[in-house]
């Protein structure tokens, strides 16, 4: 009987690896046991990227600046200082719990898919592992974001489609649905598409199309239709 | 198409007519018709009327044609294969015709079908159209291009396996859904999803390719530093520290519970000694018997006692005083527990004493008060010591038969039982009191008081106590092993306290119908006969319980 070696790699090189290699990667996470750091890794990167991306980016320094200026042109009491002392708390904590929530309900949606669209059974805790190792497609995403708004001057240049049409309305749909084409979105959805291929057992052509119909499809109609 | 394939259909079809008039004589199929030659000729007598303007509206056109190309896909698609008479299996299957002619053969009367509804179309609708000829010849080949796309569908889902089919039709039904939704907007301005789905929170649903960035600096996160900021200033966000703290604690408790979790010592063989050892403790405890395993004292045996006190059911006072001196570990804890109570005590009174010998000034009436009240205290040590000596029927319980062999009255019995707890505790009480004499000023009324009214106390402590190890003794002879409940601890507890009701409310009562100096003395005399007659009925009651017992063993 041959017996197959399984490699066993850290939490950080799967990390790095996902970027290059998501496939290895994906395959090693389904054959191994449960191990949830490879979700909250990740996840906790990100949290953390996001919170520093803001803190000390120009996204931070735009809102922060709105917030007070608004509040402090109204408040005689200043209470311009305290909202600068909250916001950050405030912001961090949204970002916890987007991120966390997040990715819980990417997992869901992933099972759900495989579940019923696709009729295999998997483990929703695979899943979630990754999706969370799919999220450091995203944490290279908030770098690159944040660099290009800097770069650019404006808060709302990101590497997407939306950075070609020139000076256009924030706003409207068309802007967020090209906003939508960000190019670290497409990847880390290319990603998922690949882990739950690997997951389901189906051809990649066949997940591709779930994962970019919910993460593409269903994102461009909200913003139309809403 | 073959021309003996359309001599087939052409009979069939005639067949089929025929076989339709003959039908009309049924009422039902007549009935049928009628309805159907009515509605049209209501239809084609309101043609002209505005509200058919309305269905060739195009947006409705534009709805009709996807929901035909759509609905005809589907039908196909979950039809999987196409539909044949069995005749036709049986013969045109088996003849020399190709798959197109079989094809033609099978779609021709989807034509007709096609051709008929579009001459209704036409007939109804051409007063409302500019192009009458145009829109019904479109809507003919729309039709047939349906029924085109039916047939595909139909032969490529039963090309396909059932899984992949399973698949395809979830994609249809998603894609179906998608393109009805965008109709909807577009055409009828309807707006199925709600505006917030659009906001950057509802974008979190579709982490990791979320706008994180966004999320972090949105609206919400203004508001809700604005409220956090308000609350600090109007002094009301006193609540965040509390949680802050409740959330550590929780993190610590989700970290150590993970710690716990991860640990990889075998947990079985460890428990299973202290279970085993713990459950022999409960059982020995449930049995009235000491809690330390049988064989760890190895005490030396007794010389029989010469007083005369120990004869008879003073044999038992006898034992329990020997049971009560091997039992030096409680006897150690209840020697403890009462230094420290009666230290806490007396220091409040050596502080009191110290601040009058300092020049201090208090009535020698309250002084009195603080004495009594100390005495009190005292007084309620016994509530704690009863506890403590179980040389009672909590271990005699187990004996009960063997005790109703023995030549002794049962009110004898149960005195010889309450004896060694009782003056035990008075015994733990002595040390205390004797030190209060020291510092209080201590009248004969006192003394008295204090010399009658705590044996008053414990025996009817010990006694209520017995009561409940006497039932609960009577319920294990009797087979029901289970233990007292925690509402059967309560009561006892509560009987605890009522049994001192009666005598306290008497002496109450007496103080307020008597006046002068002696009213003190008759509302205390009041106290002790009324509390000691309570005492009295407490021992018949065990003892009469105790005489009973066999006849609760035998039922």
């Amino acid at each position: 009987m041959k017996e197959q070696e399984h490699i066993q790699t850290t939490t950080w090189a799967r990390m790095l690896n996902v970027l290059v290699f998501p496939g290895d990667v994906f395959e090693e996470v389904v054959s191994a046991p449960l191990r949830l750091v490879n979700w909250r890794a990740p996840t906790l990167l990100v949290v953390l990227v996001t919170i520093i991306s803001i803190q000390f980016g120009p996204f931070g320094a735009s809102f922060g600046a709105n917030l007070c200026g608004t509040n402090s042109t109204s408040d005689p009491f200043g209470r311009g200082d305290l909202l600068a002392a909250w916001w950050p708390v405030a912001s961090s904590l949204n970002i916890f719990a987007a991120a966390f929530g997040g990715s819980i309900w990417s997992a869901f949606v992933l099972w759900f898919i495989g579940r019923v669209f696709l009729g295999v059974r998997f483990s929703w805790l695979k899943t979630l592992e990754i999706v969370g190792l799919s999220g450091t497609v995203l944490t290279l995403g908030l770098i690159v974001t944040s660099l290009t708004a800097a770069i650019f001057g404006d808060i709302h240049a990101c590497p997407a489609f939306s950075l070609f049409p020139g000076k256009l309305d924030s706003a409207t749909a068309l802007f967020q649905a090209f906003g939508a084409f960000d190019l670290f979105y497409i990847w880390s959805t290319a990603v998922m598409a690949i882990g739950l291929s690997k997951l389901s057992g189906v051809s990649v052509k066949e997940s591709a199309f779930w994962v970019f119909s919910y993460w593409f499809a269903i994102r461009i109609g909200l913003i139309i239709l809403a | 198409m073959n021309p003996a394939l359309l001599y087939l259909s052409a009979t069939l079809l005639k067949g089929r007519a025929r076989q339709f008039v003959r039908n009309l004589r049924r009422p039902t199929t007549a009935t049928g018709f009628a309805s159907v030659v009515l509605a049209f000729g209501v239809l084609f007598h309101f043609r002209r009327a505005s509200g058919f303007g309305d269905v060739v509206r195009p947006q409705v056109l534009v709805g009709a044609c996807l929901a035909m190309l759509g609905g005809s896909f589907f039908k196909g698609f979950l039809q999987r294969g196409l539909v044949f008479e069995l005749a036709d299996v049986e013969f045109v299957f088996t003849s020399p015709f190709s798959k197109q002619q079989v094809l033609f053969y099978q779609l021709l009367p989807g034509y007709l079908y096609a051709l008929a509804q579009s001459a209704a179309f036409f007939v109804l609708f051409e007063s409302h159209l500019t192009h009458p000829v145009i829109v019904s010849l479109s809507l003919l080949l729309l039709q047939i291009a349906c029924f085109h796309i039916a047939t595909g569908a139909a032969i490529f889902a039963g090309s396909i396996s059932d899984e992949a089919h399973h698949r395809l039709k979830w994609m249809l039904l998603f894609f179906y859904f998608m393109i009805a939704a965008l109709y909807l907007r577009k055409a009828w301005d309807l707006r199925l999803v709600p505006a917030f789905m659009n906001s950057p929170l509802a974008q979190g649903f579709f982490y990791p390719a979320a706008p994180l960035l966004d999320i972090g600096t949105c609206p919400f996160v203004g508001r809700w530093s604005t409220c956090l900021a308000n609350h600090e200033f109007a002094g009301t966000g006193d609540l965040l520290p509390p949680l802050a703290y409740l959330f550590l604690f929780g993190i610590a408790t989700l970290t150590t519970l993970a710690s716990v979790l991860r640990l990889n010592a075998d947990i079985f063989e460890p428990s299973l000694a202290t279970t085993t050892a713990l459950e022999e403790r409960r059982s020995r405890l449930r049995q009235g018997r000491s809690a330390a395993a049988a064989g760890e004292h190895g005490s030396r045996s007794l010389a029989l006692p010469k007083v005369l006190l120990f004869r008879g059911g003073g044999a038992i006072v006898w034992k329990n005083l020997a049971v009560a001196l091997r039992s030096r570990r409680q006897l150690l804890l209840a020697a403890t527990f009462t230094s420290i109570y009666t230290g806490f005590l007396l220091a409040l009174r050596w502080i009191l004493h110290r601040e009058l010998a300092d020049g201090g000034e208090l009535m020698a009436s309250e002084l009195r008060d603080f004495d009594k009240g100390i005495a009190g205290m005292l007084a309620a040590l016994v509530f704690f010591l009863q506890r403590a000596f179980p040389f009672d029927l909590r271990r005699d319980g187990q004996h009960l038969v063997q005790f109703r062999t023995l030549p002794v009255s049962p009110l004898m019995l149960v005195l010889a039982e309450l004896a060694v707890p009782t003056l035990l505790c008075l015994l733990f009480q002595a040390g205390g009191i004797a030190v209060l004499f020291l510092f209080a000023q201590v009248d004969l009324r006192m003394a008295l008081l204090v010399l009658l009214a705590f044996p008053a106390v414990a025996l009817a402590l010990n006694a209520v106590w017995n009561l409940h190890y006497l039932l609960a003794a009577l319920r294990r002879a009797g087979n029901r092993t289970e233990s007292a409940g925690p509402v059967t601890m309560v009561m006892v507890v509560a009987l605890s306290f009522l049994v001192f009701y009666p005598a306290g409310w008497l002496a109450i009562e007496v103080g307020r119908h008597t006046f002068g100096p002696s009213s003190e003395v008759i509302a205390t005399m009041a106290w002790l006969a009324v509390q000691y007659s309570v005492d009295v009925l407490l021992v018949l009651l065990l003892a009469n319980l105790f005489q009973r017992f066999e006849v609760a063993r035998d039922s």
